[in-house]
C-alpha cells in the first residue's frame, strides 16, 4: 500500500496529493502529516489556501472527510481556503455525503485551482 | 451472542468468518477478504467498490468505538446466499453502543477529537440494500449488511 502524501508549496499554497486507500489507519498518519506542515506553516505565516488532490486515491472511506475537515477548520481559521481536486466517482460520493463541498472548493484538477486561488490572491493585493 | 440472526443456513452457498485483532492495519484486511469473497457472484465494479467501503466502515467501527481501551477480536462473516445475496456481519464484543438509533444519525459521533465525520452508518446504508445494528453495552455490538449482487436475476 502507498502510505505517501506528497506536499508541495507554490507561493502561499500547499498542494496536499493524496494517494493510494485512504481509511481510518492512513487517515491518522495523514492528519499528522498535514498538520505538522501546516502548523509550521502557520507560524511564519506563509499558508493561504489548501488544495487536497484525489486524483491518485484508489479507495476512500468516511475517514477521508475527517481528513479533509479537519484541515478546513485550521485554514478558515487565517482566512484561507480549501480546494478539493481530482475526485473520482468514489471518493466525491462519500465527501457529498458529509457535506464538503458546502465549505471547501470542488475544481475539477490542481491546475484548476491554482489558477482560482492566485487569482485571489493577486486580487486581494489591489484591496 | 445474536445467533438468532444469521443467515438460513440451507439457503446460503458458500461462506467465510475470519477472526482477527481490533487494530487499524485489519481494516485493509476485511476490506479484501470481503472483495476477494464477494468476487464469485461476478459483482460490478461499482459493487465491489460499495462492499470494501461498508465494510471498512463496519470494520473501523469496531476498532476505534468497540474497543477504546484496545485489545479485542473483531469477527467477520461473510455468506453468499444462491440468490445472488451478499450478507455480511461485523460483530465486536466492545463496549456497546448506548443508542443505536442515535449513533445512525448522520454527523453523529462520540469521537472527541473533531477527526470523526459521523458519517459511518449513512455510509453503510447507503451503499447497500439493508443495515441492521444491535447492540449491548458491555457485551458488544453486530452490524449486518445485506447486498442483492445478481440483479440480472430478478428479470
Amino acid at each position: 500500500m502507498d502510505e505517501s502524501c506528497v506536499m508541495t508549496w507554490t507561493g502561499n499554497r500547499l498542494i496536499a496529493r493524496l494517494s493510494g486507500e485512504v481509511d481510518h489507519h492512513r487517515a491518522s498518519r495523514l492528519r499528522d502529516l498535514l498538520d505538522r506542515e501546516i502548523r509550521s506553516a502557520a507560524e511564519k505565516h506563509c499558508l493561504v489556501d489548501l488544495i487536497f488532490d484525489f486524483e491518485d486515491v484508489t479507495f476512500m472511506d468516511s475517514s477521508g472527510i475527517g481528513v479533509v475537515m479537519g484541515r478546513y477548520n485550521t485554514i478558515c481559521e487565517t482566512g484561507g481556503t480549501v480546494y478539493v481536486t481530482g475526485c473520482g466517482p468514489y471518493v466525491e460520493r462519500i465527501l457529498e455525503m458529509s457535506g464538503v463541498f458546502l465549505i471547501t472548493k470542488k475544481r475539477k484538477n490542481v491546475q484548476e485551482a491554482l489558477d482560482e486561488s492566485e487569482g485571489r490572491v493577486k486580487e486581494n493585493h489591489v484591496h | 451472542m445474536y445467533t438468532e440472526n444469521r443467515p438460513d443456513e440451507v439457503r446460503w452457498k458458500n461462506q467465510l468468518t475470519a477472526e482477527f485483532p481490533a487494530i487499524p492495519e485489519n481494516e485493509a484486511l476485511a476490506r479484501s477478504l470481503s472483495a476477494a469473497f464477494a468476487a464469485q457472484a461476478d459483482p460490478t465494479v461499482e459493487e465491489l467498490t460499495e462492499i470494501r467501503t461498508a465494510v471498512s466502515e463496519a470494520v473501523s467501527n469496531a476498532v476505534i468505538h468497540g474497543y477504546p481501551q484496545g485489545n479485542g477480536q473483531v469477527r467477520l462473516e461473510l455468506y453468499l446466499g444462491e440468490d445472488g445475496q451478499l450478507t455480511i456481519i461485523v460483530e465486536d464484543h466492545g463496549v456497546g453502543i448506548e443508542d443505536v438509533s442515535l449513533a445512525r444519525e448522520p454527523l453523529f459521533t462520540t469521537g472527541k477529537d473533531g477527526e470523526r465525520s459521523g458519517m459511518g452508518f449513512t455510509v453503510m446504508e447507503s451503499f447497500t440494500d439493508r443495515l441492521d445494528v444491535i447492540s449491548e453495552l458491555g457485551k458488544g455490538t453486530r452490524v449486518t449488511m445485506t447486498k442483492r449482487l445478481d440483479l440480472s436475476y430478478e428479470r
